[in-house]
């Protein structure tokens, strides 16, 4: 059995290295086809990639949701401050919540060096960073005993460091505080500016806000990060245990990520690329198999041969078909090879995703379209495959 | 000149009533072989002379086990094989019986190594994994050390031969069967071909069948037989003109 298909696999790539131009020029629409089929699972899947990366930033991962948690009398004060934490605490414990923070925003200014710098302030809590794909270029993200810190723990962006002149580079680095007597805070980490935002961005610890702006008021709202599947029920009984604990505050719960808008905004555009390709696939079968079924016409005497060698009917079907599936295999490997150049060229990084970070090109767009060109392979084979078994022996050695 | 026929303790090949017929227009049935009875022994020689048309590459066909008899016995090694399945038929001609064509049949496009080699690839084992090994050294016996990597195309007719001749005994096979070997040769080449192929079965312990016209390479069999309209006469003085014309007995 093994040395049957070892022989097939030998006679398969005999027989393409002898007839290499006809195999050359019937493989080029395979290739194509193959190619065309990678790029669009690879573009199709990176786009979704870096459209969800995006998304997640923006909105958190899938499936988030927000709580918004007001007293329905009265204004958050400290008191209810520390009841919505410790409501919060209990109510994540309960449901095995791990990923929960605190999200509220507000406009502050720091005195800098050359002057007052204004800047976006974002208020957390230390599982934020995952729950929206932050990452710290230098130094740290928040750890839980940055609440107990004296200096208030801040991580800037660029644009507020550079705005300072701190080098991200040399953090952790103190900023002066506004207000009076005098306070300072600690930089500890830096995070990507943000494409669009005016200001530089900072991002404190959920109740440490008032040391950077008097007037920001106490979060009332805060993002869980929960499996989609389970999202919706969960959010419901959160909503629900919540309330419970919290009588005198309107809870609720809705989700916020932007997950499900991916595919609305993708899914037309992959679809009709897919269905192109599928065609575009379909015609360079049919070319194979065209030229294949002129060629086994053409090699009914090498078949009457293998046969008195004793091929048996069998032996015979498989050869031919692995020589086409070794052939697509071939097409396919050197297509999906094209395919992952031009999605990794620097200047279709640059058109496709306007020079931010690229995703990686994904190992499923190389499978496909490695098991594209298998299938297709031995699709087209199985005809002339099917034609050389029904030879006579005979008739095929006189031919 | 022609010697008693083998005991059944020799025999290696035995067709018994064997007739070959095929269907024609109205229902009518042609008669190609009528009513054969031969046997071959191990090692053994036959010659089969017969012009044009008498049935001789159907004779071969059956021999060969492509095809199979209308009627009669036919067994080979001692196994019946006149109705054995085609698979069957397929492992023990690959395995035991080596076939020579009158136009080599060469494969186009491999070299004479490949060539050799193409039989062992339905081998298993050892045999398959040591095949180039011993196609080189086949090709070495048959004189053709020097040629191992040539293209049919850059072979002259006798070398083309003695490649497919090489061919036909890599597998150490039983029986070889020839089908006009020096048809396409000229008379010099076609005799030093038929040296070779004589020579190689005896060393090898092969039977030999050629079946031709040529009464010159009939003559150089142990026993000769001569096919006419089906039947198949031995020749007991040697090919003759009349027993390639069927009128000598």
């Amino acid at each position: 059995m093994i040395t049957g298909f070892a022989a097939s696999l030998v006679e398969a790539w005999q027989e393409l290295r002898v007839h290499k131009v006809r195999v050359l020029m019937s493989l080029i629409g395979v290739g194509v086809a193959v190619c065309a089929l990678t790029l669009v699972v690879g573009f199709g899947n990176m786009m979704q990639k870096g459209l969800a990366d995006s998304y997640e930033q923006q909105g958190g991962r899938a499936a988030t949701y927000t709580l918004s948690l007001n007293p329905t009398e009265s204004e958050m004060g400290e008191s209810e401050v520390e009841k919505v934490r410790s409501a919060l605490d209990e109510t994540a414990d309960r449901f095995g919540i791990s990923h929960i923070s605190a999200y509220g925003q507000a406009e502050t200014t720091v005195p800098g060096p050359a002057g007052t710098i204004s800047a976006s302030m974002y208020i957390v809590d230390p599982d934020f960073d995952v729950m929206r794909r932050l990452s710290v270029d230098h130094g740290r993200w928040f750890t839980a005993g940055d609440a107990a810190n004296l200096s208030p723990a801040v991580v800037a962006d660029e644009t507020f460091l550079s705005e300072y002149g701190i080098d991200p580079t040399s953090l952790p680095a103190t900023i002066e505080l506004s207000g009076s007597p005098k306070k300072t805070a600690t930089v500890i980490g830096s995070v990507p500016s943000s494409e669009f935002q005016e200001y530089g961005e900072i991002y404190v610890l959920n109740g440490q806000e008032k040391q950077f702006a008097a007037d920001a008021y106490a979060v009332t709202e805060f993002e869980m990060w929960v499996p989609p599947e389970v999202g919706e029920e969960l959010s419901k009984q959160v909503t629900s245990d919540l309330r419970r604990q919290l009588p005198g505050f309107d809870v609720s719960a809705d989700r916020t990520d932007f997950a499900s808008d991916i595919d609305e905004t993708l899914g037309p555009v992959k679809n009709v690329l897919l269905v192109i390709s599928i065609l575009i696939l379909f015609m360079g079968m049919l070319g194979l198999l065209n030229i294949s079924l002129v060629t086994i016409q053409q090699r009914i005497r090498e078949i009457g041969i293998r046969r008195s060698f004793g091929a048996t009917s069998r032996r015979i079907f498989f050869s031919v078909m692995m020589e086409s599936v070794v052939a697509t295999t071939i097409a396919g490997a050197v297509g999906v090879l094209i395919a992952v150049l031009v999605l990794k060229a620097p200047l279709v990084a640059e058109f496709m995703f306007d020079g931010a970070s690229t995703p990686q090109v994904p190992i499923s767009a190389a499978i496909v379209g490695m098991l594209v060109s298998v299938g297709a392979g031995a699709l087209a084979g199985s005809v002339p495959a099917v034609v050389a078994t029904r030879v006579r022996i005979i008739d095929a050695i006189r031919a | 000149m022609s010697r008693p026929e083998p005991t059944a303790a020799e025999t290696l090949l035995s067709l018994r009533h064997v007739s070959r017929s095929v269907p024609i227009a109205d229902d009518q049935l042609l008669t190609i072989l009528a009513d054969i009875d031969l046997e071959v022994g191990v090692g053994e020689h036959i010659g089969i002379v017969g012009r044009s048309g008498t049935g001789k590459s159907t004779l071969l066909n059956i021999l060969g086990l492509l095809d199979a008899p209308t009627t009669g016995d036919m067994e080979f090694a001692g196994e019946p094989v006149q109705k054995i399945s085609r698979n069957r038929a397929a492992a023990i001609r690959g395995r035991d019986i080596g076939f020579v064509f009158q136009q080599f049949n060469l494969l186009p496009g491999r070299t004479a190594v490949e060539n050799v080699e193409a039989p062992l690839m339905y081998a298993t084992g050892r045999e398959f994994r040591n095949r180039r090994r011993s196609a080189e050294a086949m090709l070495e016996r048959l004189g053709l050390g020097d040629r191992i990597e040539a293209k049919p195309n850059r072979l002259s007719g006798g070398e083309q031969q003695r490649v497919a001749i090489a061919r036909a005994l890599v597998r150490e096979p039983k029986l070889v069967l020839a089908d006009e070997p020096t048809g396409a040769l000229d008379v010099e080449t076609g005799r030093q071909v038929m040296e070779i192929l004589d020579g190689i079965t005896k060393d090898s312990g092969a039977a030999l069948i050629t079946i031709t016209h040529d009464l010159g390479v009939a003559n150089m069999a142990t026993r000769q037989f001569s096919l006419s309209q089906g039947c198949l006469h031995p020749v007991l003085d040697g090919a003759t003109a009349e027993a390639l014309a069927g009128e000598s007995r």
